[in-house]
C-alpha cells in the first residue's frame, strides 16, 4: 500500500512541479529560518551555563536614591560588600569583587614585555578586557588554569595571569610564568597564570586578570563604604535560597552604611541577582558588557514562529487548492473499496514526503549559511559541530513530523472526504466549507506579513532617526587621540606643548584636553546642590573635566554667561590638601534645571556646591552651555557639570580638522605624536565612528529583523502566487461570464483585487493595534523617539496588497485572456 | 439582414491532420427569426452558436452581422458588436454564485457605463417582468434550476439585444421548466428578439420556425 501511495504522490509531484516546487521551497526556507532563529536563541540563553556552580553564583546589586531620579540599581557595590556578607551570612560560601581597568588605569592601557634579547613588544590593550580581583574569582567563575596554582595565582599583590592568546602575543613560545609585563611604563606585574580562552557566551569576558592585592593597605577596600564602583560576585553554599540572603539585606545595608545614608539623607538596598539572568534580563547601571534583551528573544522566536507558520499555511492552502484535481483520484478509489482511513493516511504521507524534501534542502542551506549567519550576528553561535548534537536533528525531525502532519491533515479530511457519486457524474461542485478555513489562513499570512513590515519599518526609522539627529556638538572631522600616559610631572607640559604644535598646523582648527569625549558614559559623578541649600537637597550629576578650547572644539552651544578661558584653571590640591573653594564651571541645561534654576541666565554667577571625594567644593557657575548627547539617544541627557582644573590628566585629546585632507592631516599628527611621545603607542578615532559604535547591536537587531522579515513576506508571496493560480482556476468561469457579458480584460481582472481588497483590510484590523501596541512599548525604551504616523502602518498595508496583487493577477491575466468560449464550453 | 455566414470553414490539427469543427456553413438569418440548431454530440452545434456569438474564430469564409464585416473586424470592435447586439444563454446558467439575483442581472449593464438610476429601472423592470421581484436579493444557490435559467434569459434580456442565443438552455431542467423556458422564449420572439437555440430535443426545436440540422460539422 506504502509503495503504491508513494508512486502516486511522487507522479503528483512530478506533474505539478510549480506546486511541488513552491511547497518544498517556501517549507525549507521557513524550516532554515526556524533553525537558525532558534540555533542564535539558545546561544543567547546559554550565556554563562558553563560555569560548573552557576546556580549558585550571584551578583550583589546596588539601589539607591541619590538625584531626582528616584531609585537607580547599579550593578556595582562597595567594595567590602562580598567580605561583610561571608562574615555576616552563614549561607554565603565566598566572594569575588572585580574592578574594571578605567578606574585605576585610566582610559589608556598599554602593555610591554621586553624579552631576553632586549626587544620591547609593546600593545595597547584597550580591548583586552583587564579586571583587578580577588583570587577567588578563579574558582567562582571556573577559570581554569593551563599553568600556574588556582589557589594562589593571584594573591601575591604584582600578580597577574591571562589567557593562552594574550601570552602568546607577549611571549610566543616562551614560557610565561614568572615573567615581568609592565603597564604603562610605570609599575611590573608577574605573570603568576595562563588560562584557557573563555567561551564567548559569557556576560564577564576575561584576557587579563590583575591582583587585588596590588593597591595594599593604600585604597583601604576593605574597609570602604563610600565607594560603589565594584562588581561583587557572592556564591551561596550548594541548595541555599537567595531569598533567605535577600531577606537579611536590610538590617545589613543599616549596620554598615547607616550612618552615610543618615549623612547623606538616600536610602540603599542591596538585592541578590542570578549571574544565570545577567545577560538576558539585567539593564542596570555600570553594566560590564552590553547585554543581550529578552525581549529582543522573544520577538526572533516569535518571527521564527511565524516564517514556519506561513510556510505551512502555504502548503495547507496549496494542497487543499489542489484536491479539486485529485477528486476523480478519491472518487474511484472510494468506488473500488478505499476507506477514508486509507485515503487520508495516502494524503498525509505526502504532506510528509514534502516536509521531508524541505529538511533535505534546508540541511544544505544551513549548513551554506552559517558562516554568513555567525558573522551577520557577530558571534559564532553555529558551526558544523552542530550537527553532532541530537538536539539539533530531534528538533529537526520535530519538524519533520508535526509540520507534516500539522499541514497535511486539513487537505487529507477535505479530499477524502469526497463522495464519489459527485464527483464521477462529472457534476462535482465545489464545496464551500473549505473557503472560511481558507480565507481565514490567508489572512493570517496578511496579518503576519502586514505586522512584520510595520514592525521592521518602524525600527528602522527609529535607528535613523538616532544615526541623523543633531547630536548637539561638532561630531564630523574631529580626531580624537588616547592621551599619553602619566610618567612624571612634565608629561602634562609637554601636552601642553604637543597641543600647541597641533593647532601650528593650518590644517587643525582647535585641539581640546579631556578626560571624556562623547560617545560613552560618563564616569565621574556625585551629587550638586546650590550653595545655599543642604546636602539632602543634592542631585545627581556628572562631571567632566575639559580645559578653554573643550566647548569650542566640540561647537557646543553656550546659552548664557561665557566660556571658559585659560585664567580660569583652578588648582585641585595643594600641599594642605584639597581645595573647597574658588573653582568656576560650566553647566549644562539639564544640569541647571536640576539644580532648580528657571532658565539658563538664572544660573549665571550663582554659587554651587558639588561633593568631589570626601568633601564638599564651592563653585562658580560662569556658563550654561546647550545639552549635547554624551550617549546614544536610548539614553536621556546628562546633566554634566564641566570643570576645568589646571594640570588634570586628560584621556583625550581631541582635534577638529580642517578641509578634506583628512588622511594627510592625520598622519602628520600621528607624526608628531610620536616625536613627542616616543614610548606611547597612538590611538586614535574619529569622534563620529566612536560615537556609532552604539548603535552596533541596534543595527544587528535591524538587520536580523529586516532579513527574516523580507523572507517571510517572500514565503508568503510564494504561496499566494500558488493560491493565485488555484483562485485564478476558480474565477475563470466568472471572469468569462463576465467577458461575455460586455466586460473588458481589465474590468473583468478587477474583481479580484476587490476580493483581495477586504481580505487585506481585515488582516489589517488585526495586526495594526497589535504592532501598534508592540512598537510604543518598544520606543519607550529610548528617551529619544520617532513620532508614530500613520503612514508607518498604511504603507504596510499597501505593500502586502501590491504582493498579493502582483501575485495574483500574474495569474488571472492568463484566464482572463483565454477566450470565454473555452472556458464556459464543458460543464 | 440580422446576419449572414458565407462558407465558414473550422479547424483544429490533430495529428498533422485537420479536423473539421465547421464544414462550409451557409446562413442567413433575419430579423424575427427562432432557429434552432440540431444535431448529435459533437456535430458542431455549440461551435456554430459561438462563432455566431463572436465567442469563437474561424478560419476561413466570411460573416456580416447587419452587414459589418465580422470576420475584418478587430477584437475590440467585435466585442462592441455582440455586447450591443447579442445576448446568451447557457445550458449551465453561468450566474455568478457570489452575486445576487439583483446584481447578476445588473451586471451586463455595469459595463454598458449606465448610470446608476438607469441600471435601477432597468433591472427593476426585468424583475418585474419575470415575476421575480420576491427573490432579487437570493444567491442562486438559493435557486430552482429553472429560477436560474429565469435570471440567465433575464440577464441575456436586459440589455435589449437583437438577437439572444442560447446554448442547449433548458439541458439541466426538468420537463416543466423547460416548458416554461420554451414559453419564455416564444413570447420573446413574438416580441421581435431573434433567437437561436441549439438543442437536442425534438420537442424543443419544433418551438423555432426554421432547423438548422448539423452532422459533422456540416448542414444537411
Amino acid at each position: 500500500m506504502f509503495r503504491n501511495h508513494l508512486k502516486i504522490a511522487l507522479r503528483f509531484f512530478l506533474k505539478n512541479k510549480l506546486f511541488t516546487a513552491i511547497n518544498v521551497f517556501g517549507l525549507s526556507i521557513g524550516i532554515t529560518a526556524f533553525i537558525l532563529l532558534i540555533q542564535y536563541i539558545s546561544f543567547e540563553k546559554s550565556y554563562d551555563d558553563f560555569i560548573t556552580d552557576v546556580d549558585d553564583l550571584y551578583r550583589v546589586t546596588l539601589t539607591t536614591n541619590l538625584g531626582d531620579n528616584g531609585f537607580v540599581t547599579s550593578a556595582t557595590n562597595h567594595p567590602t560588600v562580598g567580605a561583610a556578607m561571608v562574615a555576616d551570612f552563614p549561607e554565603v560560601d565566598s566572594y569575588a569583587r572585580l574592578m574594571d581597568k578605567p578606574i585605576p588605569l585610566g582610559g589608556t592601557v598599554h602593555f610591554s614585555y621586553t624579552n631576553p634579547l632586549g626587544e620591547e613588544i609593546k600593545t595597547s590593550a584597550k580591548d583586552d578586557y583587564i579586571y583587578f580581583a580577588n583570587n577567588e574569582i578563579i574558582n567562582l567563575f571556573d577559570i581554569s588554569l593551563i599553568q600556574g596554582d588556582a589557589l594562589t595565582a593571584l594573591t601575591e599583590p604584582n600578580s597577574i595571569i591571562l589567557t593562552k592568546k594574550i601570552a602568546q602575543r607577549f611571549f610566543g613560545n616562551e614560557d610565561p610564568i614568572g615573567k615581568l609585563l609592565e603597564i604603562n611604563d610605570n609599575f611590573a606585574l608577574q605573570v603568576s597564570g595562563v588560562f584557557e580562552e573563555r567561551p564567548e557566551n559569557t556576560h564577564l569576558p576575561m584576557g587579563m586578570i590583575i591582583s587585588f592585592n596590588i593597591f595594599g593597605q593604600e585604597g583601604d577596600f576593605a574597609n570602604s563604604w563610600v565607594w560603589p564602583e565594584f562588581y561583587n560576585y557572592v556564591k551561596l553554599k550548594p541548595g541555599m535560597d537567595p531569598s533567605t540572603v535577600n531577606a537579611k539585606f536590610p538590617s545589613f545595608v543599616k549596620k554598615y552604611l547607616g550612618d552615610i545614608m543618615n549623612e547623606h539623607g538616600f536610602e540603599a538596598r542591596m538585592a541578590l541577582q542570578p549571574v544565570k539572568d545577567i545577560h538576558l534580563k539585567s539593564n542596570l547601571l555600570k553594566e560590564i558588557s552590553p547585554n543581550g534583551s529578552n525581549g529582543t528573544l522573544y520577538f526572533l522566536l516569535l518571527v521564527a514562529g511565524f516564517i514556519i507558520a506561513i510556510a505551512m499555511i502555504n502548503f495547507i492552502n496549496l494542497s487543499t487548492a489542489k484536491s479539486m484535481e485529485r477528486a476523480k483520484e478519491v472518487g474511484l478509489k472510494k468506488v473500488v473499496g478505499a476507506n477514508r482511513t486509507t485515503l487520508i493516511n495516502q494524503f498525509l504521507y505526502e504532506s510528509l514526503i514534502i516536509n521531508f524534501f524541505a529538511i533535505i534542502v534546508s540541511f544544505v542551506l544551513i549548513n551554506v549559511l552559517i558562516s554568513s549567519f555567525n558573522s551577520l550576528i557577530g558571534f559564532e553561535v553555529l558551526n558544523f559541530g552542530m550537527w553532532a548534537k541530537w538536539q539539533v536533528w530531534l528538533s529537526l525531525f520535530g519538524i519533520f513530523l508535526v509540520g507534516g502532519i500539522l499541514a497535511g491533515l486539513y487537505p487529507a479530511f477535505v479530499l477524502s472526504g469526497f463522495e464519489p457519486i459527485e464527483v464521477l457524474r462529472g457534476k462535482f461542485h465545489k464545496t464551500t466549507k473549505g473557503n472560511a478555513l481558507q480565507k481565514g489562513l490567508v489572512i493570517a499570512q496578511f496579518a503576519i506579513s502586514i505586522a512584520l513590515i510595520s514592525g521592521t519599518y518602524i525600527v528602522y526609522n527609529q535607528f535613523s532617526f538616532m544615526q541623523n539627529q543633531d547630536l548637539g556638538f561638532n561630531s564630523s572631522q574631529n580626531l580624537v587621540l588616547a592621551a599619553p600616559t602619566y610618567k612624571d610631572s612634565t608629561t602634562q607640559h609637554k601636552i601642553e606643548t604637543f597641543k600647541r604644535e597641533l593647532i601650528q598646523n593650518p590644517q587643525v582648527n582647535n585641539a581640546a584636553l579631556s578626560d571624556e569625549v562623547p560617545g560613552s558614559a560618563i564616569i565621574q559623578g556625585n551629587t550638586i546642590r546650590q550653595a545655599h541649600e543642604q546636602i539632602e537637597q543634592g542631585v545627581n550629576a556628572n562631571f567632566v573635566t575639559i580645559d578653554q578650547d573643550f566647548i569650542k572644539t566640540y561647537a557646543i552651544n553656550l546659552l548664557a554667561g561665557r566660556d571658559f578661558v585659560k585664567e580660569d584653571a583652578t588648582t585641585m590640591y595643594s600641599r594642605n590638601g584639597p581645595i573647597a573653594n574658588g573653582h568656576r564651571v560650566l553647566i549644562n541645561r539639564s544640569a541647571a534645571k536640576s539644580l532648580g534654576f528657571m532658565n539658563p541666565e538664572h544660573a549665571i554667577d550663582q554659587k554651587m556646591i558639588y561633593k568631589f571625594g570626601p568633601i564638599d567644593r564651592t563653585a562658580e557657575i560662569i556658563g550654561v552651555v546647550e545639552d549635547h548627547h554624551q550617549q546614544s539617544l536610548q539614553k536621556a541627557y546628562d546633566p554634566i557639570v564641566f570643570m576645568n582644573f589646571k594640570g588634570f590628566g586628560a584621556s583625550y585629546i581631541t582635534v577638529n580638522l580642517a578641509g578634506d585632507n583628512i588622511r594627510e592631516t592625520s598622519n602628520q599628527i600621528e607624526s608628531t605624536f610620536k616625536e613627542f611621545f616616543p614610548d606611547d603607542i597612538y590611538n586614535s578615532f574619529f569622534i563620529d565612528d566612536y560615537f556609532n559604535r552604539q548603535y552596533q547591536a541596534d543595527s544587528k537587531f535591524g538587520t536580523i529583523c529586516l532579513i527574516f522579515s523580507i523572507l517571510a513576506i517572500f514565503i508568503a508571496a510564494l504561496g499566494l502566487f500558488g493560491l493565485g493560480s488555484h483562485m485564478a482556476m476558480q474565477k475563470t468561469k466568472e471572469i468569462s461570464v463576465r467577458k461575455v457579458m460586455g466586460a473588458t480584460v481589465i474590468q473583468a481582472l478587477s474583481i479580484i483585487p476587490k476580493k483581495l481588497l477586504s481580505l487585506v483590510l481585515i488582516s489589517g484590523l488585526i495586526a495594526l493595534p497589535i504592532i501598534y501596541l508592540i512598537t510604543i512599548n518598544w520606543l519607550d525604551n529610548y528617551a529619544f523617539k520617532i513620532d508614530l504616523n500613520i503612514w508607518m502602518f498604511l504603507v504596510p498595508l499597501l505593500i502586502v496588497l501590491f504582493v498579493a496583487a502582483i501575485s495574483i493577477i500574474s495569474q488571472s491575466l492568463k484566464s482572463a485572456l483565454i477566450n470565454p468560449a473555452e472556458a464556459l464550453r464543458n460543464e | 439582414m440580422l446576419l449572414q455566414l458565407n462558407n465558414i470553414f473550422k479547424w483544429v490539427q490533430q495529428g498533422g491532420q485537420r479536423v473539421f469543427l465547421l464544414k462550409d456553413i451557409n446562413l442567413q438569418v433575419e430579423e424575427g427569426e427562432f432557429i434552432s440548431i440540431m444535431g448529435p454530440s459533437g456535430s458542431g452545434k455549440s461551435t456554430l452558436l459561438n462563432v455566431i456569438g463572436m465567442l469563437d474564430g474561424f478560419d476561413e469564409g466570411e460573416y456580416n452581422f447587419f452587414d459589418e464585416p465580422v470576420h475584418q473586424l478587430k477584437e475590440k470592435h467585435r466585442a462592441n458588436l455582440y455586447k450591443q447586439y447579442i445576448g446568451f444563454v447557457f445550458q449551465a446558467y453561468h450566474l455568478i454564485d457570489e452575486l445576487t439575483v439583483y446584481e447578476n442581472l445588473e451586471m451586463p449593464l455595469l459595463y454598458k457605463k449606465l448610470k446608476g438610476s438607469e441600471r435601477k429601472a432597468m433591472v427593476a423592470d426585468m424583475l418585474d417582468r419575470f415575476n421575480i421581484v420576491g427573490k432579487k436579493d437570493l444567491f442562486p444557490s438559493q435557486l430552482s434550476g429553472g429560477q436560474q435559467q429565469l435570471v440567465g434569459v433575464a440577464r441575456a434580456l436586459i440589455s435589449k439585444p437583437k438577437l439572444i442565443l442560447a446554448d442547449e438552455p433548458t439541458g439541466n431542467l426538468n420537463s416543466q421548466q423547460g416548458i416554461e423556458i420554451m414559453e419564455l422564449f416564444k413570447e420573446l420572439n413574438e416580441e421581435g428578439v431573434t433567437i437561436i437555440q441549439v438543442t437536442h430535443s425534438e420537442k424543443n426545436a419544433q418551438y423555432g420556425k426554421r432547423i438548422i440540422n448539423l452532422l459533422d460539422g456540416r448542414k444537411i
